[in-house]
C-alpha cells in the first residue's frame, strides 16, 4: 500500500508533537524543570506551569505579569518565535492542537463537518479572543475552565483510559467540543484552535504582521506554477486555504504554519521560507476592498 | 456581488455573536463551577478537640447546582479542597481518617506530601504552616438518585497521641429530588454513636 504525501508528512509531523509532549506535558515538563531551575521557580510539574492562556489574559486585560517567571518568559519567548518563523508552535509543538487532528484522520470524510465553507472562522477566532479578554471583567475568567490543553493533561494522566480525575461540567463540554464536535467530526480536525484558543490567535496576529517584513519565515506561494489542483485546500486542517474560481486564497490570520500544504502540493507551488510571500489576496488586496455603491 | 455586500455584515455578526457566546461560557462557569467553591478551612491547635468544639463548617456539594454534563456523565467524583491551618505552638504530625462515606475517599495534598494509602502526612505541619488537601469522593452511582447522596467526616488526628484535634464534616445532596435537611447523621458520626460503613 502507497501512503499519501499528505499522510506521509502527517507522520513525519508526530514526533514533533511528541517533543511537544515531552517539554510541556506531566509526568517529563522538561521545558518548566529546566527553565525553572534556571530562574529558581518552584514549578509544578505539569502542563499548567507553562499555561500561556493565563499570563496572555492577565498581559492584555492590564493585569500585568511578573517579568522573570516561567509564564512570561514563555509568552516573550512564545511571541518572539512567531514574528520571525511563524506559528510553529501550533503547527510543530502543540499537543493539544495536533491530538484532535490525527483522531480525525481515522474518520470517513463523508462524517465530518467543513465548518469552513458556510462560517468564515476569522470573527469567530477574534470574536471569542474578545469575549475572552472581556468576561473576566463581568463573570469571571473562563481560562482554566474550557482548556483543551488541561484536558490533554488529565488524559495523560489517567493513560487514555484510565482515571480522569474530577470532571466538572465546563471539563466536559471542553472534551465533547475539542474531541468530538471540533476534532473528530471537523474537517482537519482542528476546530477548537480555529475558534476557541485564544493564544493561537494572538500569534496569528503577531504571524501576520510578521510575514509583512521580506527577513521573516512564512508561506510563500508562486502562482505560476499552481495548476489549481486544489490539493493543498483539501489537506489544510485549518481551513486557512480556500479556492474560488480556480485561484487559490490564504487567510494568514488562521494559518498554523503545519507545512502540511507544502508536503501536499504537487508542483512545490507553496513553500515556507523568507522573501515575499506571493499570494493572490496579498497581491490584489486593494481590488478585493468592497467599494459602496454610493461612493463609485 | 450580492454576496460581497453582505460579507462584512456577516462578519460583524459572527464577530458579535461569538463575543457573546465567550460572555456567556463565563457566566455559565460561574453558575455551575461551584466545585471550585467549595473550600474548607480548619484551625486546628494541637490540643484534644474536647466537646467536639473544633469542627469546620459543614461543606455541602449540591449535584443538581453542577450542570447537566456533569450530572449525565460522571455525578459520582466529587473533590472538596481546603486548608489545615497550624495555629498552635508546636509542629504537630498528623493523619486524616474518614468516616461515614458511601464510596471510596482519597485523600491527597498538592505537595504530595499526604500519603493516601493510610492518611498519614510524610512530614510534620510547623506552627503557623497550612497543609492544602483535596478530597476526592468516589460516591455509588445508585444513590445518586438520593436527595442525600453520602455524608461523611474526616478526622484530623494528631499522631503523636492519637487524639483527634480537628473534624471536617462533609454532605453531598442531590436537591432535584426533595428530602430533608439535617445534620443528624454527621452528629452521630462526630459523636460515634453511628454505626462505621
Amino acid at each position: 500500500m502507497k501512503l499519501k504525501k499528505g499522510n506521509i508528512f502527517l507522520i513525519k509531523r508526530a514526533p514533533w508533537y511528541l517533543l511537544g509532549i515531552v517539554l510541556f506535558y506531566a509526568p517529563f515538563a522538561l521545558y518548566s524543570r529546566v527553565l525553572g531551575n534556571l530562574i529558581n521557580e518552584k514549578a509544578s510539574i505539569d502542563i499548567h506551569s507553562n499555561c500561556l492562556r493565563v499570563p496572555l489574559q492577565y498581559l492584555l486585560t492590564g493585569k500585568g505579569v511578573a517579568l522573570i517567571s516561567i509564564a512570561s518568559i514563555s509568552l516573550f519567548l512564545l511571541f518572539i518565535v512567531t514574528f520571525f518563523f511563524g506559528t510553529i508552535f501550533c503547527g510543530r509543538l502543540c499537543a493539544a492542537g495536533a491530538f484532535p487532528e490525527y483522531l480525525s484522520r481515522v474518520v470517513p470524510e463523508k462524517f465530518k463537518i467543513n465548518w469552513y465553507k458556510f462560517v468564515n472562522p476569522i470573527p469567530i477566532r477574534y470574536g471569542f479572543l474578545v469575549g475572552f479578554l472581556i468576561t473576566p471583567f463581568l463573570a469571571g475568567s473562563i481560562v482554566c475552565s474550557f482548556c483543551n490543553l488541561s484536558f490533554l493533561q488529565r488524559l495523560i494522566n489517567g493513560g487514555f483510559w484510565g482515571n480522569f480525575g474530577f470532571l466538572g461540567s465546563t471539563t466536559i463540554i471542553t472534551g465533547f467540543l475539542w474531541l468530538i464536535i471540533f476534532g473528530v467530526f471537523t474537517k482537519g480536525g482542528r476546530g477548537y484552535c480555529n475558534f476557541i484558543c485564544p493564544v493561537g490567535a494572538v500569534q496569528s496576529i503577531i504571524y501576520s504582521i510578521g510575514s509583512r517584513f521580506g527577513f521573516t519565515f512564512k508561506m510563500r506561494f508562486a502562482k505560476e506554477k499552481c495548476v489549481s489542483c486544489a490539493a493543498c485546500v483539501k489537506t489544510c486542517p485549518m481551513g486557512s486555504l480556500q479556492i474560488q474560481d480556480k485561484v487559490i486564497s490564504y487567510e494568514k490570520l488562521n494559518c498554523i504554519n503545519c507545512r502540511q500544504c507544502v508536503a501536499t502540493c504537487p508542483k512545490s507551488a507553496i513553500s515556507y521560507g523568507i522573501g515575499k510571500g506571493g499570494w493572490e489576496n496579498e497581491r490584489n488586496i486593494k481590488h478585493e476592498i468592497p467599494i459602496p455603491l454610493e461612493e463609485v | 456581488m450580492k454576496k460581497k455586500r453582505h460579507e462584512p455584515f456577516i462578519f460583524l455578526i459572527s464577530f458579535i455573536a461569538m463575543t457573546l457566546i465567550a460572555i456567556g461560557a463565563g457566566y455559565y462557569k460561574k453558575a455551575v463551577a461551584v466545585e471550585q467553591n467549595l473550600i474548607f478551612v480548619s484551625k486546628i491547635s494541637g490540643e484534644k478537640d474536647v466537646g467536639n468544639k473544633n469542627i469546620s463548617k459543614t461543606t455541602v456539594i449540591n449535584i443538581k447546582q453542577q450542570g447537566l454534563p456533569k450530572k449525565i456523565i460522571q455525578p459520582n467524583v466529587q473533590i472538596i479542597k481546603g486548608t489545615i491551618v497550624n495555629n498552635g505552638k508546636e509542629n504537630l504530625p498528623l493523619g486524616l481518617v474518614s468516616k461515614g462515606f458511601d464510596g471510596k475517599v482519597i485523600l491527597s495534598a498538592s505537595d504530595k506530601s499526604l500519603d493516601s494509602s493510610n492518611g498519614k502526612f510524610n512530614n510534620v505541619l510547623k506552627k503557623n504552616e497550612v497543609y492544602d488537601i483535596t478530597i476526592t469522593l468516589n460516591l455509588l452511582r445508585d444513590k445518586i438518585n438520593q436527595h442525600e447522596v453520602s455524608v461523611g467526616i474526616i478526622n484530623i488526628v494528631n499522631l503523636k497521641n492519637k487524639n483527634i484535634i480537628g473534624t471536617i464534616p462533609i454532605k453531598v445532596i442531590n436537591s432535584s429530588i426533595k428530602g430533608s435537611d439535617n445534620d443528624d447523621t454527621i452528629k452521630c458520626l462526630i459523636q460515634g454513636s453511628c454505626k462505621q460503613k
